[in-house]
């Protein structure tokens, strides 16, 4: 019976994603595509940020209908996660360590400098001239990048896990490790590889956005509210069980977009904390491995059916309407 | 008809305490064999002025002996018979990794494409020279392997008479004698375990018998062979789906038992097989071996990616189930319990008094070795190296820490943590090595050193 469902959800993806989808109270309707492989994408402003293998595209998404493909950066390794602030990328490039890539030239994205990690480099955030480098042997590596071309060490906070992913906002620092840990760090401290802050969360926890005073972590079905409006002391919010894996999240106000696995999109308005719900869905055949979102756009990276873990998929642009 | 086979009786008796004295001699002489995983008293080596503190590829170096292929398993070593197990691919296979390595979406498990040769290799003490090799079996390994592991991690065994190989790879249990030649195969079986990393728990002897342990997701077993037929004594199921910690035969005030970790609990069996205690509480990757030491054994299991991570210390004649329940750190037979300090690969060292901890990550933590005591936290050895696999060992008051880089930190034992040296061999190692007779037998990814003070 599954089976015959999966088909037909399979068969409908196929030949009729161009109709719209209603979702509780949220509409999707696609608008694009970005070709596929795609690992995970980030946007920011009019562009859309990919990353494949080794690799990093830019597309200028300023038409969400027909995305443009503007330029890329190959690293030596894989790349394993990054974000983009500005008009800089920074990349956790594995045993490459961490990548400044300058975007400001979208279609000629240029390596302003780098900085080998002890193990393998997961991901990056930055505060100011400081950069925060998940890696996988040390923990959470500090990275001091006054020197714009020759960023050095400027510390580092082990963590006992595996460290997994790490987020700014301003100058605090959120990090998570696997399989429990969720650090708060204070960049502008005169220490800040002390944590502010060192708490035990749900098991499986694997990535960390933040948006106002909420922490989101995500991973193994669950999303994980922090309320961080005191960065030192937060408060843990009920956890939420997506129907799928929850793999990775973004989040808009106090909405969270899941990338839920098998289980498409959901969508959870956490605006009553107590009593979180899924406000929008969206059904993928495949499996969705990572969202972004930016206005009325969600992106979306779906991998066909009967793809393996690391194959990428293809980004499907969508509009959302209430 | 009767006074003969009194004198077949008085004959075995005597060549059974014959046995019973070389094994003995073996295990709880100082240093002069070293013939299991860790030597006799888990990598605690006697004081002795002619070992060497400082070595380099060149700089005390006895010789250095190319050992073809790729093995983990550390030498061992009898009078002037080095053994060194290896499998050789017959083409290019994936080199390992070194350090604390994520493997992302697969999970760093691979199947092999080419024929492989089982070795072991007798290499002259003195000079270096192979003296002997031995293929003990040949084919493609039917199951997968980490890209970290090698088919060849387990560590033989030696009485002095034969040496005793397990490669849980091939699924052969044999033993050879010095001279090269196969006195019987047993065959348990090449059993995949859950995560397809493949094997690593190597034999442990005990007087008659040789002991193995294989937890694997097809049906996992510790068994006893008789060393000099190779006959099974006994064989008991595990509910186990895959470890590759050393079975220790914990010889206590009060009785002989074996005592084996895994993921699912920690076991302890008498000597014909019968389950005498167990304890639940453990990750599931266990590769830690247990060891005794001052009337404790020392288990833990520390794979970075759950949590707890622990490390129990328990004392001799539990009985049943002695699991901690919530709360607890300690109970009848439980001495200690430390619920994060647990490795991922290294077994740790006990010295002075002092349970010495080397994460894999390259940290150092030191507690006291009976009451589990924080003496000194997380201590970086150094800020270069990629990670640790190799288990510690000590001599004349020095801890050594062997990186997969190849570099041996030479640190001070004791209360406080100080980095007195570091020794380079350029290579990658995972291997534990032998240290006996002022000499540090040391097994890097391609070759085998002896290394001991030059004479001038």
């Amino acid at each position: 019976m599954k089976g015959l469902l999966r088909a037909f959800v399979s068969s409908w993806f196929a030949f009729v994603s161009c109709l719209p989808v209603c979702a509780q109270s949220l509409t999707f309707a696609p608008a694009g595509t970005i070709p596929a492989p795609v690992d995970l994408i980030r946007v920011e402003g009019t562009h859309a940020y990919v990353s494949s293998g080794r690799t990093l595209t830019i597309y200028d998404i300023s038409s969400a209908d027909s995305p443009k493909r503007e330029g890329s950066y190959t690293f030596p390794e894989e790349i394993w996660s990054f974000r983009v602030v500005g008009t800089t990328a920074y990349v956790g490039a594995n045993f490459f360590g961490l990548g400044i890539l300058d975007v400001s030239n979208p279609a000629a994205p240029a390596l302003r400098a780098s900085f080998k990690t002890p193990g393998q480099a997961k991901t990056a955030a930055p505060f100011g001239s400081k950069i925060v480098v998940i890696d996988h042997m040390e923990g959470v590596v500090l990275v001091d990048a006054s020197n714009a071309g020759k960023p050095v060490s400027a510390g580092s906070f082990f963590v006992d896990g595996y460290a997994r992913d790490i987020v700014t906002s301003g100058a605090i620092a959120y990090a998570v490790d696997s399989p429990a840990g969720f650090y708060v760090l204070d960049l502008s401290a005169e220490k800040p590889m002390e944590p502010i802050s060192a708490l035990q969360t749900g098991a499986g926890l694997r990535t960390v956005e933040v948006s106002g005073s909420l922490a989101v972590l995500v991973g193994n079905g669950l999303i994980q509210l922090y309320d961080v409006s005191k960065p030192s002391a937060p408060v843990k919010i009920p956890p939420f069980k997506t129907p799928g894996s929850a793999l990775r999240a973004a989040i808009s106000g106090t909405t969270v977009y899941v990338a839920d696995g098998r289980e498409g999109v959901q969508v959870v308005d956490f605006s009553d904390r107590s009593a979180p719900k899924i406000v929008g869905r969206y059904e993928t055949a495949g499996t969705v491995r990572d969202v972004a979102v930016a206005g009325d756009l969600l992106f979306a990276v779906v991998t066909e059916p009967t793809a393996k873990p690391q194959d990428g998929g293809k980004v499907v642009i969508l509009r959302h309407t209430r | 008809m009767h006074l003969r086979a009194e004198g077949l009786i008085l004959k075995r008796i005597c060549l059974a305490a014959a046995l019973v004295f070389a094994t003995l001699a073996g295990a709880g002489a100082a240093t002069d064999q070293w013939a299991q995983f860790r030597g006799p008293r888990a990598g605690q080596i006697a004081d002795d002025p002619t070992l060497p503190d400082s070595w380099s590829e060149t700089e005390n170096v006895a010789w250095k002996t190319t050992i073809p292929g790729i093995g983990w398993s550390s030498p061992v070593v009898w009078d002037d018979h080095v053994f060194v197990t290896s499998a050789i691919p017959s083409g290019d296979e994936r080199a390992p990794i070194r350090g604390l390595y994520d493997p992302g979406d697969d999970n760093g498990s691979f199947k092999a494409t080419h024929e492989h040769r089982w070795m072991l290799y007798d290499v002259d003490f003195k000079t270096g020279r192979i003296r002997w090799e031995k293929e003990i079996a040949r084919g493609i390994p039917s199951i997968g392997k980490h890209i970290k592991n090698s088919f060849a991690t387990e560590t033989p065994v030696t009485d002095g008479r034969l040496v005793y190989t397990y490669l849980g790879s091939a699924g052969l249990l044999t033993a050879v004698d010095f001279k090269g030649k196969t006195i019987w195969t047993k065959e348990t079986g090449a059993l995949a375990g859950a995560s397809e990393y493949s094997s690593g728990s190597s034999p442990a002897l005990y007087k008659d018998r040789v002991i193995i342990v294989n937890d694997n997701r097809a049906q996992s077993f510790i068994a006893a062979y008789e060393l000099r037929t190779g006959r099974e004594l006994w064989n008991v199921p595990r509910q186990e789906s895959q470890s590759w910690a050393t079975p220790l035969v914990w010889e206590n005030e009060l009785r002989t038992e074996i005592v084996t970790a895994s993921t699912n609990k920690v076991r302890s069996y008498d000597l014909d097989g019968g389950l005498l205690w167990e304890l639940k509480g453990m990750t599931n990757l266990s590769t830690p071996s247990p060891f005794a030491n001052q009337g404790l054994v020392y288990i833990s299991s520390g794979y970075p990616g759950t949590s707890p991570r622990p490390v129990y210390a328990i004392k001799p004649g539990a009985s049943g189930d002695i699991s901690l329940v919530k709360d607890q750190t300690s109970n009848e037979f439980v001495a200690w319990y430390q619920p994060q300090l647990g490795t991922y690969n290294t077994s740790a060292l006990v010295l002075g008094g002092y349970y010495y901890t080397l994460l894999d990550r390259g940290f150092l933590l030191c507690h006291d070795a009976k009451t589990g005591r924080e003496i000194y936290g997380r201590q970086r050895i150094s800020a270069e190296s990629s990670g640790f696999t190799a288990s510690p060992w000590s001599y004349n008051g020095k801890i050594f820490l062997l990186s997969e880089d190849g570099d041996t930190f030479v640190v001070q034992a004791g209360p406080e943590f100080k980095l007195l040296g570091k020794n380079s061999v350029n290579e990658m190692t995972m291997a534990t090595p032998a240290v006996l007779r002022g000499s540090v037998l040391l097994r890097t990814q391609s070759k085998l050193y002896r290394i001991a003070r030059a004479k001038k």
